[in-house]
């Protein structure tokens, strides 16, 4: 058996690397112009050329210095849009939890578009409910391993990227409908289950076993 | 050789900019700003938003010279600076936010490419690059040519080493598939993707 991208590379990196496979890729023709092949290819990445400053960055870097405090980048501004974003996303989520908890059935109500509408705010609040949950569930689980199946660490970094950026979508919730709303928190559920059914079978095989996990209601 | 790990900044030069050398300053600058300005590019692929991110990382290093104890090598220290602030612009919401409404992709691999420095110039190995995930390019970069262990990649990103280990071999299959389709497979591919 040929040896993976992964072997080659800690090779290649003069990382340790099993005695067994080392040899084969001493002996192996195939294994051995892979190896070369990917030398090349990071002689080739340190040899491409170098991206050119904009002229008048210096200029606006001495502007900034000259004004301490007084002025903020796009970037710096991006960074603190995004630090508000997520305390809005979770005061929104703890405000919008709360407040169906309190008002399963509000006074008076009637009529059927009144009715959906408290509907769909029950069906949201179960789905924010039940995210919490899982994501308790993925908290009590052990920390991931050092050392793990490529494959399985590539399926949790996307799955993670999904529920990021329905976060980042459901930033924007006060401007969402309702409908659209409980479809993004369907969706996140559905992610954190998968995610957690990954993780579950990485700290099966990485762990010592966990009997006592519940995952009967996921 | 576009990585930082080769240059070298005298002792001296620090010290007359950390006590407010206006020259000493400009000096670093020269010295730094490509490769600074290059790491940041292959992390983030809009050159605007990589122009803004240059200039917050030599304002925090200018500013923080007087910080900075000398405990680890200076390069080393403008680096971590440089990564960080790149990573704050993938992982914030604004970031996701565009990548979703394909508003952060509009830029062509073509058009990519062609902002590189053009001489001496290898297109296929730049769209290639430029096609990949941010953070799977971003540790390619970090490992391959600034030299960094997958222990260090793994500390910047706050991860594990599996982590590196995984996204560096993901980079590798994808530039080896690109590199070796025979139209390069790149064509109108879109080179900002969620990280």
């Amino acid at each position: 058996m040929h040896a993976d991208f992964q072997e080659l590379l800690s090779l290649r990196a003069g990382e340790p690397l099993d005695a067994e496979v080392a040899q084969h890729i001493a002996n192996c023709p195939r294994c051995g112009l892979e190896l070369g092949r990917l030398q090349r290819l990071a002689d080739d990445l340190s040899q491409l050329p170098q991206f050119e400053p904009p002229q008048h960055s210096w200029a606006r870097i001495q502007e900034q210095m000259a004004q301490p405090l007084a002025r903020r980048s796009r970037a710096s501004w991006i960074y603190a849009s995004a630090a508000a974003a997520a305390v809005v996303v979770v005061a929104f989520g703890v405000l919008w939890t709360s407040t169906i908890d309190r008002d399963q059935a509000p006074a008076g109500a009637s009529g059927s578009t009144v009715a959906q509408t408290a509907s769909r705010d029950q069906s949201v609040g179960r789905l924010v409910r039940r995210s919490q949950e899982l994501e308790a569930l993925l908290n009590s689980l052990p920390q991931r391993p050092a050392i793990e199946q490529a494959g399985t660490s590539a399926t949790i970094d996307e799955i993670q990227s999904s529920i990021q950026m329905l976060d980042a979508q459901l930033s924007n919730g006060l401007q969402i409908d309702q409908t659209e709303t409980e479809r993004m928190w369907s969706t996140r559920v559905q992610l954190l289950n998968s995610l957690v059914y990954v993780r579950y079978g990485e700290v099966a095989r990485y762990a010592r076993p966990i009997n006592t996990l519940d995952t009967g209601a996921i | 050789m576009p990585g930082l790990h080769h240059i070298e900044v005298s002792p001296d030069v620090l010290e007359r900019a950390r006590n407010g050398d206006s020259d000493a300053q400009a000096y670093l600058y020269r010295t730094l700003s490509r490769p600074v300005y290059t790491l940041i590019r292959r992390f983030v692929v809009r050159p605007a938003i990589a122009e803004e991110l240059l200039q917050d990382v030599f304002v925090e290093v200018l500013r923080n010279l007087s910080g900075y104890s000398g405990a680890g090598p200076f390069i080393g220290w403008v680096r971590s600076i440089a990564v960080n602030k790149a990573l704050m612009y993938l992982r914030s919401p604004w970031h996701r936010g565009l990548s979703w409404l394909g508003a952060d992709g509009v830029l062509s691999v073509h058009e990519e490419a062609a902002s590189a420095t053009p001489d001496p110039f290898d297109p296929d190995l730049e769209r290639a690059l430029a096609s990949l995930p941010s953070i799977s390019r971003a540790v390619v970069w970090l490992h391959d040519v600034e030299e960094m262990t997958h222990a260090e990649i793994a500390k910047l990103f706050g991860r594990t080493i599996s982590f590196s280990k995984s996204q560096l071999a993901r980079a590798h299959t994808e530039l080896r598939d690109r590199l070796e389709s025979p139209s390069g497979g790149l064509a109108c591919m879109p080179i900002s993707r969620n990280c």
